[in-house]
C-alpha cells in the first residue's frame, strides 16, 4: 500500500493522474451501481423492460410492472445494497485497523455476535417489531468486537491475535446458534432461523429497508470521517501519533463504526459472507490505499455485490428463493483462498 | 268458471309451494348478505372484501384443505416441499393448481401475475411479507396454523363468504366425532392413542395442542399420560423408548429417512412396548394426518380413526409391519 | 519458520514434566473410566450404578439393563470413539504442519464430510449407514487433498493465522452450501438440524461397524508415524539424515487424518475444535514426542467428548442439547488461551 497522495503537501502529476483516475474508478463504480439496480430489478418472474423499470421509478410505468418494482424488487434491492455497502464499509475499516487484508466482519467475530443476538432476540421476543432488531444486533456485534478486543489485547493488540480469537469467538457464538435452532420446539422458527443463518433478503421490503437506512446514513458517514485516521494508523502508531492522532480513542470508535456497520447489516439480513471480504480487496487494488477512495468504492462495490448475487440468487431456480448468501460464500471461499495461495510466504 | 278454479287453485299451490320452498332454502337470501362487502377482522387487522372470492392463493396446507373443503379450487398454491407437490389426499381437487413456491418462500412476483382476489395464510408463517401480499390482493390471516384449525376454518369462511357451508362441515365433522365416541363406549377408557412421527434423524412424540390431538379429543380417546400435555411436541430418544407406549400407537413418517426410527424399532425396549407386543402399531397416511390440518383432513382421519379403534382395520399401505419403510 | 516456532515452546519440555509418564496415564484411564461409568449411569433416567454394572455383566433384560446395554453402552463408546480419533487426528495435523492451529474442522475437512453426507442424502436420498460412511470419507478426503494441493500446509505453505482464515472461509463456504442444499429440501432440514449441531442422540452399533474399518486403517497409520514424526519436527534435514523421507510420512499422516476425521464425522457430525483444544493440553503434559502425545490425545480427547456429552444429556433432560454446543464451549477458551499465549507476530 502505498503512502496517501491525500498527505503529500505538493502534488505532483503522477499523483494528479493517480488521482484523476481514482476519481474516475469511483464515478464508474456509482454509475454500475445504478445500471445494476435498473437490470436486477428489471428480473424475474414478470421480466420488465429496463426502460419500463425507469418509467416506473418515476412513477409513470403501468400498473402491473409498476407494483413488481416498486413494491416487490425495488424494497429488496436497495435493501440488498444496504447490506452489501455496510459489509464492506464494515471490511475496510477493519482491514485498516488491523493491518490484514483478511480482517473481514464475520472472521473477526463481529458478525457472529450481531447473528447470535439477533437469533437470540428471535427467539426470546418473538413479537418484537423488525425495527428493533438492528439496534439488538449492533448491541451484539458491539459485546463481540469488544470481547475479541480485549481477549487480544495484550499490551497492544496483534493483528494476528485478533483475527485468530475472532475465529474462536465465531465458532462459539455459531455453536450456541445452532445449539438454539436445535433445540427449538417452535418448528416453524427453527427453519427461519436456519435460512437466515444463510443470509437472505427473501421478503425484505420496505420495512426492513426504513429500519436499515437511518443507520447506513448515520454510520457510513462517519466512517467517511474516519478514514483519513485510517491512513495514519496504517503507517504504524508512532507515526500516527506524530500525526496528531490519538490512537486508543480513534481505534474505539473505529471497532465500533465496523461494528455498527455490520451488526446492521446482519440484523437484516443475516451473516451474508465474504462481502467484507472480496469488495474492500477489490477496491484496494483499484484505487491504492488512500482510505477515503477505498471506502468510497468498496462500499458501491459491495452494494453491486449483494445486489447482482440476489437478483441471481432469486431467478436462477424460480419459484425456489436460494438466499443470497451461498451465492456471496461460493464466490467468496474460492476468491479468498486464491488470495491466501497467492500471499504465501 | 272451472277455468277460473284451476288458476286459482294452481296460483295456490304455487304460493304454498314457493312459501315452504323459502322456509327450507335460505342460501339464496344468505348468499347475496354473504357477498355484500364485509370486513373481516384477522391477525393482522381488518381486511375489506367485496363479493365472493374466485381466485384465492394459499400459502400453507391448512388454507388449502378449507379452500377444497368449501368446494373453492385456489389458483395458487405452496408446496411443503420444493418438487414435491401438493398433499396427495386431496386427489384430484388439487391437479393444475399453480405452484407458487414453497411454504417457506411463497414467490410474492408468481402470486401477484395469478392477479388474485384473497390471499389466505397465517401470521406465524408469513407475516414478514403481509404488507406485500396485502398490495397484491386482500389478504387474511390466522394467528397460528394446526390446533386453532377449527377457528382458521371459520375465518377462511368468513372471508370466502361461505359461512353457512362451514358451519354445516364443522356440524358434520362433530357428529362423526361423537358418532366415534359412543361407537367406542366404555372401551374408550382403554383406547389411549400414542402418536410417533418420524421426520428425518428426530422422532417426535405428539402432545396435545396439534391438530391430530384436538382430534383425539373431541373424539374423546384419552392419551398416555406422558402425552397429555397441552404442548405441540416432544422429542424421543432412545432412553424414551418407554414415553412411546399406549394401548393403540399411530405411527407416521415424513419424508424418506428414518434411522432414528430404525433404531428406537431395533431397541429391545421398542418390542417390550405394550403396543408392539399387543400389534396395536398402525401407519397413517403423514399427508393427512399431520400436513391436512383442516376440516376436510379432519374428517377423513376420524374415518380413518374409526377404522382403527372400533374396527380394529389397518388402513391401506400398512401392512402390519411398522420396520418397512 | 517452523523450526524456530517449534523451537521456543519445545524449551518448556523439561519443565512441564512434572509428573512421569505412566502416573499420568493412570490417571488419565482413571478419568476416563469414572466418566465412561458416568455416562452409563446419568442419563433421563438415572440408573443405580450396581445396576448398570449388572447390565454388563449379568444381562436380565429389564428396561434398565435395556437402557445401559443398547442405548447408553453403544453412545458411551461413540463418544470415546469421535473423541480420541479428532483429538488424534487434531495432533497429527498439528504436528506434520508444523501449526498449532491446525484442526480438522477448522481446516474444513470435516465440513468437507459433512457436505458429502448432506448432499448424499438430500440429492441421492442415501440412507444406509455405510453409504453414508464412506461419502463422509470421500468429503474428508476431497476436502484434504483440496487444501494439501493449494499448498497451503507445510513448509512453504501458510504461516499459522492464514491457514486458520483460510480454513474458517473454506468452513464458511461448505456451511453455506450445506444451508443451500438445506433450505432447497426442507425435509432435510427438519432432519439434518440436529446433527449439523452434532449430537449423539442416534448412536448406535452399526455406526460403529461400518466405521471401524476407517478407524483402524487411521489408528494404525497413525501409530506408525509417530516416531517419524517426531523426526521430521526435528527439521527436515535432521530427518533426512536419519534416513526418513518426508513426503510418504506426509502422505500417510494425511490420509490417516481423513480416515480419523471422516470418521468421527460419520458418526456424530462435525464436531468442533476437539482436534484443536485437546492437543495442546496434551503437549502441556507430555512434550512434544509424538507417540506419548497420541495417547495423551486420545484420552483427553475422549473424556472431553464423553463428559460434554452427559452435560449435554442433563441441561435439558429429557430434551437434549448437541454435544457440539459444549465442545465449543470448551473448545473456544482454550483456542483462546493459546493464542494469548504466542509470542506475538504481526
Amino acid at each position: 500500500m502505498s503512502a496517501p497522495a491525500a498527505a503529500l503537501p505538493c502534488p505532483r502529476p503522477h499523483a494528479r493522474a493517480r488521482r484523476r483516475r481514482t476519481v474516475g474508478v469511483i464515478c464508474a463504480s456509482a454509475l454500475l451501481s445504478l445500471v445494476a439496480l435498473v437490470l436486477t430489478v428489471g428480473l424475474g418472474e414478470f421480466p420488465v423492460a429496463p426502460g419500463d423499470v425507469v418509467l416506473a421509478l418515476l412513477g409513470q410505468g403501468e400498473a402491473s410492472s409498476s407494483f413488481v418494482v416498486t413494491e416487490l424488487r425495488l424494497p429488496r434491492a436497495l435493501v440488498a445494497f444496504g447490506v452489501g455497502a455496510g459489509l464492506a464499509a464494515s471490511g475496510v475499516i477493519l482491514q485498516g485497523l488491523t493491518r490484514n487484508a483478511l480482517a473481514a466482519p464475520e472472521l473477526v467475530g463481529v458478525s457472529a455476535g450481531a447473528h447470535a443476538a439477533a437469533v437470540i432476540v428471535i427467539v426470546v421476543f418473538p413479537g418484537l417489531p423488525v425495527g428493533f432488531l438492528p439496534i439488538c444486533a449492533f448491541a451484539g456485534a458491539l459485546g463481540s468486537s469488544a470481547l475479541v478486543y480485549a481477549l487480544a489485547w495484550r499490551g497492544g493488540t496483534s493483528s494476528s491475535r485478533l483475527l485468530l480469537i475472532g475465529v474462536a469467538i465465531t465458532t462459539l457464538a455459531y455453536s450456541i446458534v445452532l445449539g438454539v435452532i436445535s433445540s427449538l420446539d417452535d418448528l416453524i422458527h427453527a427453519s427461519q432461523l436456519v435460512t437466515f443463518m444463510a443470509g437472505t433478503v427473501y421478503g425484505r421490503g420496505w420495512p426492513e429497508l426504513a429500519a436499515l437506512a437511518p443507520w447506513l446514513a448515520l454510520l457510513l458517514p462517519l466512517a467517511f470521517l474516519a478514514a483519513r485516521d485510517l491512513d495514519a494508523l496504517v503507517l504504524g502508531d508512532e507515526t500516527a501519533g506524530a500525526l496528531g492522532v490519538r490512537i486508543e480513542r480513534t481505534r474505539l470508535w473505529l471497532v465500533a463504526t465496523a461494528a455498527g456497520l455490520a451488526g446492521v447489516a446482519v440484523a437484516v439480513a443475516g451473516p451474508v459472507g465474504f462481502v467484507g471480504l472480496m469488495a474492500p480487496h477489490a477496491a484496494r487494488r483499484l484505487v491504492g490505499g488512500a482510505h477515503v477512495a477505498v471506502l468510497a468504492t468498496a462500499v458501491m462495490l459491495g452494494g453491486c455485490l449483494v445486489l447482482v448475487a440476489d437478483a441471481i440468487a432469486r431467478t436462477a431456480f424460480a419459484p425456489i428463493d436460494i438466499p443470497v448468501g451461498v451465492l456471496t460464500a461460493i464466490v467468496g471461499a474460492p476468491y479468498l483462498v486464491w488470495l491466501l495461495a497467492g500471499r504465501r510466504r | 268458471m272451472k277455468r277460473i278454479l284451476c288458476l286459482l287453485s294452481a296460483l295456490l299451490a304455487a304460493l304454498i309451494i314457493t312459501a315452504c320452498g323459502d322456509d327450507e332454502s335460505d342460501k339464496t337470501p344468505a348468499a347475496a348478505s354473504d357477498a355484500a362487502p364485509r370486513t373481516i377482522q384477522h391477525a393482522m387487522g381488518a381486511t375489506k372484501i367485496t363479493g365472493t372470492p374466485k381466485r384465492i392463493v394459499v400459502l400453507d396446507t391448512g388454507e388449502l384443505d378449507s379452500a377444497v373443503a368449501l368446494g373453492v379450487k385456489p389458483v395458487g398454491a405452496v408446496e411443503a416441499i420444493a418438487g414435491e407437490g401438493l398433499p396427495a389426499y386431496l386427489g384430484d381437487a388439487v391437479r393444475d393448481i399453480k405452484l407458487v413456491g414453497t411454504i417457506e418462500q411463497p414467490n410474492v412476483e408468481a402470486i401477484a401475475a395469478l392477479r388474485p382476489d384473497l390471499i389466505l395464510s397465517s401470521k406465524v408463517r408469513h407475516e414478514a411479507i403481509y404488507d406485500q401480499l396485502a398490495r397484491v390482493a386482500p389478504t387474511v390471516f390466522t394467528e397460528e396454523v394446526g390446533v386453532t384449525w377449527k377457528e382458521n376454518f371459520a375465518l377462511h369462511a368468513r372471508a370466502l363468504g361461505l359461512t353457512d357451508d362451514a358451519t354445516r362441515l364443522q356440524a358434520e365433522y362433530e357428529t362423526k366425532a361423537r358418532d366415534l365416541s359412543s361407537a367406542l363406549g366404555d372401551g374408550r377408557a382403554d383406547t389411549s392413542v400414542s402418536v410417533v412421527r418420524s421426520v428425518g434423524d428426530e422422532v417426535r412424540i405428539y402432545l396435545k395442542a396439534n391438530f391430530l390431538g384436538t382430534i383425539l379429543e373431541d373424539a374423546g380417546l384419552p392419551r398416555p399420560e406422558v402425552q397429555d400435555k397441552d404442548e405441540f411436541s416432544e422429542t424421543a430418544t432412545p432412553e424414551r423408548i418407554p414415553d412411546l407406549d399406549g394401548d393403540v400407537m399411530i405411527l407416521s413418517r415424513f419424508g424418506d429417512d428414518h434411522r432414528l426410527l430404525k433404531r428406537l424399532q431395533d431397541n429391545r425396549l421398542w418390542s417390550r412396548l405394550k403396543v408392539v407386543e399387543s400389534d396395536r402399531v398402525f401407519e397413517v397416511p403423514d399427508d393427512l394426518w399431520f400436513l391436512g390440518i383442516g376440516n376436510f383432513a379432519a374428517r377423513k382421519v376420524l374415518d380413518d380413526l374409526r377404522a382403527i379403534v372400533v374396527d380394529g382395520r389397518r388402513l391401506a399401505g400398512d401392512d402390519g409391519n411398522p420396520k418397512t419403510a | 519458520m517452523s523450526v524456530a516456532a517449534t523451537a521456543a515452546p519445545r524449551q518448556r519440555i523439561g519443565s512441564s514434566r512434572r509428573l512421569s509418564g505412566p502416573l499420568l496415564g493412570f490417571l488419565g484411564l482413571l478419568a476416563l473410566a469414572v466418566a465412561a461409568f458416568a455416562s452409563l449411569v446419568l442419563g433421563a433416567t438415572t440408573v443405580a450404578p450396581a445396576d448398570a454394572i449388572s447390565a454388563l455383566i449379568t444381562f436380565d433384560g429389564s428396561r434398565d439393563h435395556v437402557t445401559v446395554a443398547e442405548v447408553r453402552l453403544p453412545r458411551t463408546i461413540v463418544a470415546v470413539v469421535v473423541g480420541g480419533a479428532l483429538a488424534v487426528g487434531g495432533a497429527l495435523m498439528q504436528a506434520v504442519s508444523r501449526n498449532d492451529l491446525a484442526d480438522p474442522s477448522i481446516l474444513g475437512i470435516s465440513w468437507g464430510a459433512a457436505l458429502a453426507t448432506v448432499a448424499g442424502q438430500v440429492v441421492f436420498g442415501v440412507g444406509s449407514t455405510a453409504t453414508l460412511v464412506a461419502l463422509a470419507m470421500s468429503g474428508a478426503a476431497v476436502a484434504a487433498a483440496a487444501i494439501v494441493a493449494l499448498g497451503l500446509l507445510g513448509r512453504g505453505g501458510l504461516a499459522a493465522e492464514r491457514l486458520v482464515v483460510a480454513g474458517a472461509a473454506i468452513s464458511g463456504l461448505l456451511a453455506a452450501l450445506i444451508q443451500g442444499l438445506l433450505v432447497l429440501d426442507r425435509e432435510s432440514l427438519e432432519a439434518a438440524r440436529h446433527w449439523l449441531a452434532s449430537s449423539l442422540t442416534g448412536a448406535g452399533w452399526d455406526g460403529l461397524v461400518a466405521t471401524l474399518p476407517y478407524l483402524v486403517v487411521g489408528t494404525l497409520l497413525a501409530a506408525a508415524v509417530s516416531r517419524p514424526l517426531t523426526m521430521l519436527g526435528l527439521g527436515e534435514d535432521v530427518a533426512s539424515g536419519l534416513g526418513v523421507r518426508p513426503r510418504p510420512v506426509q502422505a500417510a499422516t494425511a490420509i490417516a487424518v481423513v480416515a480419523l476425521a471422516g470418521a468421527s464425522v460419520a458418526l456424530a457430525g462435525p464436531v468442533a475444535l476437539v482436534g484443536l483444544a485437546v492437543p495442546h493440553v496434551a503437549r502441556r503434559l507430555v512434550g512434544h514426542e509424538i507417540a506419548p502425545q497420541l495417547w495423551a490425545c486420545a484420552v483427553l480427547g475422549a473424556l472431553l467428548v464423553v463428559v460434554a456429552d452427559i452435560v449435554a444429556r442433563l441441561v435439558l433432560a429429557p430434551e437434549e442439547l448437541p454435544v457440539g454446543v459444549l465442545t465449543a464451549a470448551v473448545g473456544a477458551p482454550v483456542l483462546i488461551h493459546v493464542v494469548r499465549r504466542r509470542t506475538g507476530r504481526a
